[in-house]
């Protein structure tokens, strides 16, 4: 039950600051001065708050804010201010402050997770060797190929050198090149995956293939050719622009409000560990 | 927006309420209803064949980070997959590329093993990091597939180009796959290349369907509430934007920027 | 019949040697086509030729080779349009990928050598290098671009007034026109974070994979345009050489293997469902 407990409440206090942090406002309100500015000194900033001047000492802890001509607040340095601009100033509620040192905590405590993976890719092919399963020769390389990479790796950055050649052979020369290979194989993927599961078996199959057939043409100039003599809204790009911006549009659209509702949900699930049937419900 | 505004901060405390508040109370009344969803009512199925087969299942819970909302997700369906594989003595592999993964998809594994009464059947090489990224992730992974002879593909999460690279291949394997992803340009993907997709929002609640956990399930319920209360907006924003003009009271209540 | 429900089982090996020959041919022989220029892209061009004199125009170019095949030309034809008419403009490269400033410089030097000898580097365009950081970058621009930025990418300190003119009159946002971010998939946070915010008009480049979610934000006036996949690039040549016989960037050279593969795996869906129909008949 501790470990259980105990994950919770890590889980429940770097949520709650996340939260806080989001929803609280960065300056303590009833101490926060709204205004335009009349002048800027690096001591400090002189406010007209409701016809009347007012000073606001520049200390570490103040906060300023510029309101944008959308209404949207900046935060800026009060060096950057310049008189005429419309601004809120207070000091500072902290948790905004902590922001990157907290970023950084999950930053590194994630890069540890490296080691983990490594651990778990060597044990395997380790197996595969001691083992003599098929193609444990190809284990072998894995050794070969981190430890070559890991040297290689030293490399970047360097002004000249062997290493720099090693990164640059094992980097550009060698990893770029098949990730674009890779990449091409989407193509011959995706013909052979469209051959296969385009059939027209219902009527929403046909309402498909037809949308996907004029996005398709209406892409390429081929689409202009065919259908170039007809009235406009019956030329091929026209009607691919049609499903493009209003009926993708609109599914994109209602899809992404569900999933973010989604999303609030799954993440308060966690947050107060009520997931049930996944993780926290029984001891680890 | 760096920090909540004075609507934002309204529609996550009523939206967060709504949530929770039907999460208490299904788990009260302990029931619920949820539509069919046929994509994770073949999973069992699949399961089922695989062990028939006498072969192992791959689990490939997306390339997204672990706390993206579609890995959790996933993982909440792994924890499903696992349990009953282990129920009919069956092999699951989980292969990944982000390594934080690794620690708790072998928790879930374990647990689902040793629950069952089977714990001498969980593996820990079943859990496998092959790769640090999604394309390579996907080669190594048909190459499991080749390797494995696995009857059955669960492929749930965030996912991205590499989609396609992994699910083509294993259709060629001949094995049933079901896909899930949150990830609306990859589904059109997943749709041509496995016999099932779940799709968006539905990969959210898989977990409650799969479960049928009270918790679960008042979630899904007040999710419903929350999209109710958007629908509501959307409506009175376009009928009071064309009615009135853009500057109507209402567009100003919501507090559109531009 | 027999023969065409075979159709609907054709080896894939014939559909991928189809894709590589339609991928190929182009490229052995010399075809130019013409296109139609869709609402997205014919934004963008107007909106660039608007640009008023004094303001430059914000290049996010993070792309490298994975995604070179469709970013390539959605580049080159903007940087082309912006030296014809001596709009200067600044590259940066945000989050994405370090190698970004690299494959932009590539483009510049090339459309320099040949069309634009007598433009120059510090005057017409600068070159700011890899940034990393996503909003917060972004925000640091646009408050203090030199805050973000002490140098650019060949080490001229942006205060340099001998090697850099153009900088010393851009400090911040307010004298940036146009934010065109070019990549697979572009960060979405430059909308709430700079338009929401300085109301800076931003634009897109991106994959056509990842188009159909960013239709949305054209209706919705928060993307002043759009270049999609190899196809904005080919549209926006058109737009800028009316004659198709001037037309050479990369956009309008790759519109035509991707026509034919298009057309191609249209007529393997159409051969498959003629096999499946054959097929059912057959059966009864």
């Amino acid at each position: 039950m501790t470990k259980r407990r105990f994950i919770a409440l890590v889980t429940f206090l770097a949520g709650l600051y996340y939260f806080l942090e989001f929803v609280v406002p960065p300056t303590i309100p009833w101490r926060t001065v709204r205004g335009e500015v009349v002048s800027v000194s690096p001591q400090s900033i002189t406010l007209l708050v409701n016809g009347q001047q007012q000073q606001i000492p520049v200390e570490p802890t103040l906060k300023v804010y510029r309101e944008r001509p959308t209404g949207a607040p900046e935060s800026v340095e009060p060096a950057q201010l310049r008189p005429g601009d419309r601004v809120s100033a207070g000091p500072t509620t902290y948790l905004s402050d902590w922001l990157t040192p907290v970023n950084n905590f999950f930053i590194v405590l994630g890069s540890m997770a490296w080691g983990m993976g490594l651990i778990s890719l060597a044990m395997v092919h380790s197996g595969n060797i001691r083992r003599r399963r098929p193609e444990w020769y190809g284990s072998v390389v894995f050794f070969l190929a981190v430890g070559g990479g890991i040297v290689a790796g030293l490399g970047y950055g360097a002004e000249g050198g062997w290493l720099k050649e090693a990164n640059d052979v094992v980097f550009n020369y060698l990893l770029r090149p098949m990730s674009s290979t890779v990449f091409s194989l989407l193509a011959f993927h995706m013909a052979t995956a469209s051959y296969r599961a385009f059939r027209v078996k219902s009527g929403e199959a046909a309402l498909m293939m037809t949308s996907a057939f004029v996005v398709m043409l209406g892409q390429i100039p081929i689409g202009l050719w065919l259908t170039h003599g007809l009235p406009s809204f019956l030329q091929l790009p026209v009607m691919a622009q049609w499903v493009l911006y209003i009926a993708n549009s609109a599914a994109v659209r209602g899809m992404w409000f569900g999933m973010m509702v989604g999303a609030i949900a799954v993440g308060l699930r966690f947050w107060l560990s009520l997931e049930r049937g996944a993780f926290f419900d029984r001891e680890l | 927006m760096e920090h909540a505004n004075l609507q934002i901060f309204i529609a996550i405390v009523l939206f967060s309420f709504l949530i929770l508040w039907k999460i208490f109370t299904a788990r009260r009344s302990k029931g619920g209803f949820i539509r069919r969803i046929p994509g994770l009512n073949e999973i069992d199925e699949a399961i089922g064949r695989a062990t028939e087969m006498g072969r192992p299942m791959i689990f490939h819970p997306g390339v997204g980070e672990v706390q993206n909302v579609g890995t959790l997700a996933a993982l909440g369906v792994l924890g499903h997959v696992a349990r009953k594989a282990a129920q009919m003595g069956s092999r699951v592999i989980v292969t990944t590329a982000i390594p934080v993964v690794v620690p708790v998809a072998e928790d879930i594994v374990k647990q689902a093993y040793t629950q069952a009464g089977r714990p001498e059947l969980f593996n820990s090489e079943d859990i496998r990091f092959l790769a640090a990224s999604g394309d390579q992730l996907a080669l190594a992974t048909a190459n499991v597939m080749e390797q494995e002879k696995t009857a059955a593909h669960f492929f749930f999460g965030m996912y991205d180009y590499t989609s396609l690279l992994l699910t083509e291949p294993g259709q060629r394997t001949g094995a049933i796959q079901i896909a899930g992803t949150d990830q609306y340009f990859q589904v059109p993907f997943f749709i041509a290349s496995c016999d099932y997709t779940v799709i968006g929002e539905e990969l959210y609640a898989a977990s409650a369907y799969l479960t049928r956990e009270p918790t679960m399930l008042g979630s899904l319920i007040g999710q419903d509430y929350a999209k109710i209360i958007v629908l509501a907006v959307i409506v009175l924003g376009a009928l009071s934007t064309t009615l009135l003009g853009s500057q109507n009271f209402f567009v100003q209540l919501i507090g559109v920027y531009r | 019949m027999e023969w065409l429900a075979r159709l609907q089982s054709i080896d894939r090996r014939w559909i991928y040697a189809a894709i590589w020959v339609a991928c190929a041919l182009p490229f052995v022989v010399n075809i130019k086509l013409p296109v139609y220029v869709s609402p997205e892209t014919r934004r963008l061009y107007e909106f660039i030729e608007k640009c008023p004199p004094g303001k430059v125009i914000l290049v996010d170019s993070a792309w490298d080779a994975g995604s070179q095949g469709e970013n390539w030309g959605q580049v080159e034809v903007v940087f082309e349009h912006l030296l014809r008419k001596r709009i200067p403009f600044i590259i940066t490269s945000v989050e994405i990928t370090p190698l970004g400033p690299q494959f932009a410089d590539q483009v510049i030097e090339r459309l320099v050598r040949e069309k634009f000898p007598d433009r120059k580097y510090g005057v017409d365009w600068v070159n700011l290098g890899y940034t990393k950081g996503s909003w917060q970058a972004m925000q640091q621009i646009a408050k203090d671009i030199r805050q973000q930025y002490k140098k650019d990418s060949r080490g001229y300190s942006l205060d340099d007034a001998e090697h850099l003119p153009l900088m010393q009159r851009v400090r911040n946002i307010e004298d940036i026109y146009l934010i065109y971010s070019v990549t697979y998939s572009p960060l979405e946070d430059w909308i709430p974070f700079i338009h929401g915010v300085y109301g800076t008009p931003i634009a897109f480049g991106c994959a056509g994979i990842q188009s159909t979610t960013y239709y949305r934000y054209l209706l919705s006036g928060q993307l002043v345009g759009m270049l999609v996949g190899v196809r904005g690039a080919a549209e926006y040549d058109a737009l800028l050489h009316p004659n198709l016989r001037d037309r050479n960037s990369m956009g309008t050279k790759l519109i035509v293997p991707q026509a034919f593969g298009h057309l191609v795996i249209i007529v393997a869906v159409i051969l498959g469902n003629i096999g499946y129909f054959a097929a059912r008949r057959r059966k009864g």
